[in-house]
């Protein structure tokens, strides 16, 4: 009885996806020209002022990053070990801080490349400067983080500087810690599923009306195809006698 | 089915913090915060360290009840 439901679910799931797949090829069809000006205009404000949106990300992250790094240094000054709160603050805000830092840098990589796609139109080196402003505050953001974190937990090791440090950092984790980075690498792999899929069934729709070349298919099925043979290689592997949690 | 435990308990009663326990039983802080919490059932090895270091069986920690 389950099966035939979720077989039906299934289905209906299938042929809601086709209805909306048709509606919406058919309203770009409809409105091709509007739809194509749409796009042309976005990619258009994003060239004309990818310096300022540079100026822009790089300065309120900054600032950001800032703001959260001494609040958290302070914090760590005047720590109790017996402030359990205190140490569950800290630790909430070291676990925005960063992956608020690599997304700074992802944005600046992601900008500088529209800088030097757009080399023509806008001066370059300041783009170029942007860049490597963003990058270095980035890395060196990084590494005092780590600093603080290491300071709240002083039985973490790695530098991050040195190329082993995810081995050795991963190596220093309990098996909570590891467990909680399994949970959260398995979540970002089906995310990153259905993540490939919408952007793929996007690109399709967007080229009835405007031709996008075939670099967008051929990154994404790349990236694609390479997540699902690591996770298939890694969990043969695994299953294999590779584990390593004999403790 | 839920794993519930004393460990707040027990250390309250030897005045240990969660950083104290957790050096002693070769954990980071965070991980008694999870375990107390509930939100992380810890393995054998975890489970028998930390009643060692209470001097206590696991069964009198970690209460196991079915729902």
């Amino acid at each position: 009885m389950k099966i035939q439901k979720q077989t039906l679910k299934f289905l209906i799931a299938i042929i809601v996806s086709s209805l909306i797949g048709g509606l919406l090829g058919w309203f770009i069809i409809h409105f091709e020209t509007a739809i194509f000006h749409g796009l042309l205009n976005f990619q258009n404000l994003i060239l004309h002022n990818n310096l300022y949106i540079q100026f822009f990300i790089f300065g309120l992250c900054a600032l950001l990053i800032l703001i959260i790094f001494f609040s958290v240094k302070h914090k760590l000054n005047r720590l109790d070990p017996n402030d359990d709160a205190l140490f569950d603050q800290i630790d909430h805000q070291l676990g925005v801080l960063l992956p608020l830092i690599s997304a700074t840098m992802i944005s600046g990589f992601c900008l500088f490349g529209i800088t030097v796609t757009n080399a023509l139109n806008e001066p370059v080196l300041i783009g170029l400067v942007l860049f490597l402003l963003n990058t270095s505050f980035a890395l060196i953001m990084m590494v005092l983080t780590i600093k603080l974190t290491k300071v709240l937990y002083p039985e973490k090791k790695g530098n991050p500087l040195d190329f082993n440090f995810d081995k050795e950092w991963i190596k220093s984790c309990d098996e909570a810690e590891k467990f909680v980075i399994y949970k959260a690498s398995y979540r970002c792999y089906q995310l990153m599923n259905f993540v490939y899929c919408g952007v793929m069934t996007l690109c399709l729709l967007i080229s009835i009306a405007v031709n996008i070349g075939i670099f967008p298919y051929l990154l994404i099925g790349f990236l694609w195809i390479t997540q699902t043979l690591v996770y298939a290689r890694s969990a043969n592997r695994f299953q294999h006698g590779q584990l390593d949690n004999v403790q | 089915m839920g794993l519930k435990n004393r460990l707040k308990e027990y250390r309250a009663r030897d005045n240990l913090n969660q950083s104290d326990l957790g050096k002693m039983v070769g954990t980071s802080r965070q991980t008694i915060s999870l375990i107390e919490r509930g939100d992380y059932s810890p393995s054998v090895i975890l489970a028998l360290r930390i009643a060692k270091v209470f001097g206590t069986t696991v069964e009198e920690l970690f209460l196991y009840e079915e729902e």
